[in-house]
C-alpha cells in the first residue's frame, strides 16, 4: 500500500521520496530507528494514539446504547483525535517527507 | 436600606448574567469550502478493530454564523442579529466528518497512510428529518467525498431543508463497505437529552 502511495505520489511530481520500511506497512516504531528526529515524536505518537483510542472506546459505549455522548467527553474525544491525527501526520512526514502537504487530487 | 439595595443589585447581576449566558450558546465551528459549519452531532462507529469518530456539521454559507439559541418557557428560540429565525435555509450542506483509528492499538504500531480506505471509500447515506417522533425521508441532492491520504474523511451531503424547523433533528443512516457495516446517528441544533 505504501508502494501505491509512492507510485501515485511520483505520478504527481513527488519524485524524491525516501525508502521506507519494507514489511508492508506493518510499520512498527522500532523499524524507524532511534535517531533524534524520530525518538521524541514516537513517544508523542504512542501516547496520542493510546489517549484517542481510550477516550473513543468510552464514547463508543454511549453510541452502542443509542445515547448522546456527554458534552465533556465529546470535547475530550475531539481534542484527543485531533491531537492523534496531527502527530500521525508528523510521523508520516518523517517517513514520506512532504506527505502532509501532498494532495493527489491537486 | 443599604442591605436591600445590595440584595437588589446582586439579584440584577445574577439575572443579567443568566440572560446573557442563555443567549451565548455557541456551537463548535468549522470552516469549509461551503461556509462556516456548526457541530450538531457526534458518534462512534465500530467495524472489527476500526473505530470511526464522527462529527456532523451543518453548513449553509454564513447562515449559522452568529446564530443564537435561547430556551424559553414555550420552547427553543433561534435568532440572529435580533431577528427571530424559524426554519433552515432551503439548501443545507451536512459535513459528515469521519476520522479512523484502531479501537485497540498496539502501542508501537503506526497506522499506514491508507488505513481503513476499503471501509470508508464509497460510503452511502440516507437521511430523514425528525419532528418529535415523526420521521420523513428526504432525497439527497448530492454527496461529495473529500479525502486525501490520511485518517480523515469528509462527506458533504446536500439536503433539501426548505420549511424545516430549526428544532428538527436530522437522522443520518450511513452504510460502509457496501452495506456490510451500517449505523444511524442524529444531528440537531437543539438536541434533547439522550437523543441519538
Amino acid at each position: 500500500m505504501v508502494d501505491k502511495v509512492h507510485h501515485v505520489a511520483k505520478e504527481h511530481g513527488m519524485t524524491d521520496l525516501p525508502s521506507y520500511p519494507t514489511s508492508g506497512f506493518q510499520t512498527m516504531v522500532r523499524d524507524l530507528g532511534n535517531g533524534p528526529e524520530i525518538s521524541g515524536i514516537l513517544v508523542d505518537y504512542s501516547n496520542a494514539q493510546g489517549q484517542a483510542a481510550s477516550l473513543t472506546r468510552l464514547a463508543l459505549h454511549y453510541a452502542v446504547a443509542q445515547q448522546q455522548i456527554p458534552a465533556s467527553l465529546d470535547s475530550q474525544v475531539t481534542q484527543a483525535v485531533d491531537r492523534f491525527t496531527d502527530v500521525w501526520s508528523q510521523v508520516m512526514d518523517i517517513i514520506l517527507p512532504g506527505f502532509s502537504k501532498w494532495n493527489p487530487s491537486d | 436600606m443599604r442591605r436591600s439595595a445590595l440584595v437588589l443589585i446582586l439579584l440584577f447581576v445574577i439575572f443579567t448574567h443568566h440572560a446573557t449566558a442563555a443567549k451565548a450558546h455557541s456551537w463548535l465551528a468549522k470552516e469549509t469550502k461551503f461556509g462556516t459549519g456548526v457541530k450538531t452531532g457526534s458518534s462512534v462507529l465500530q467495524y472489527h478493530d476500526t473505530c470511526v469518530w464522527v462529527q456532523v456539521f451543518f453548513i449553509s454559507e454564513k447562515f449559522f454564523q452568529g446564530l443564537q439559541k435561547k430556551e424559553t418557557p414555550t420552547g427553543t428560540e433561534f435568532s440572529k442579529g435580533g431577528t427571530q429565525l424559524q426554519d433552515f435555509p432551503a439548501r443545507l450542506i451536512v459535513d459528515f466528518e469521519a476520522t479512523v483509528q484502531k479501537c485497540n492499538p498496539t502501542p508501537d504500531e503506526i497506522l499506514p497512510p491508507d488505513y481503513a480506505t476499503g471501509l470508508m471509500t464509497g460510503a452511502t447515506f440516507e437521511v430523514s428529518w425528525k419532528t418529535g417522533t415523526q420521521k420523513r425521508s428526504v432525497l439527497l441532492q448530492s454527496t461529495e467525498e473529500q479525502h486525501r491520504p490520511g485518517l480523515r474523511w469528509d462527506y458533504f451531503l446536500a439536503i433539501p431543508a426548505k420549511g424545516v424547523p430549526l428544532t428538527d433533528e436530522l437522522v443520518i443512516d450511513v452504510s460502509l463497505r457496501h452495506g456490510i457495516s451500517r449505523a444511524s446517528l442524529s444531528a440537531s441544533l437543539d438536541p434533547r437529552p439522550n437523543d441519538h
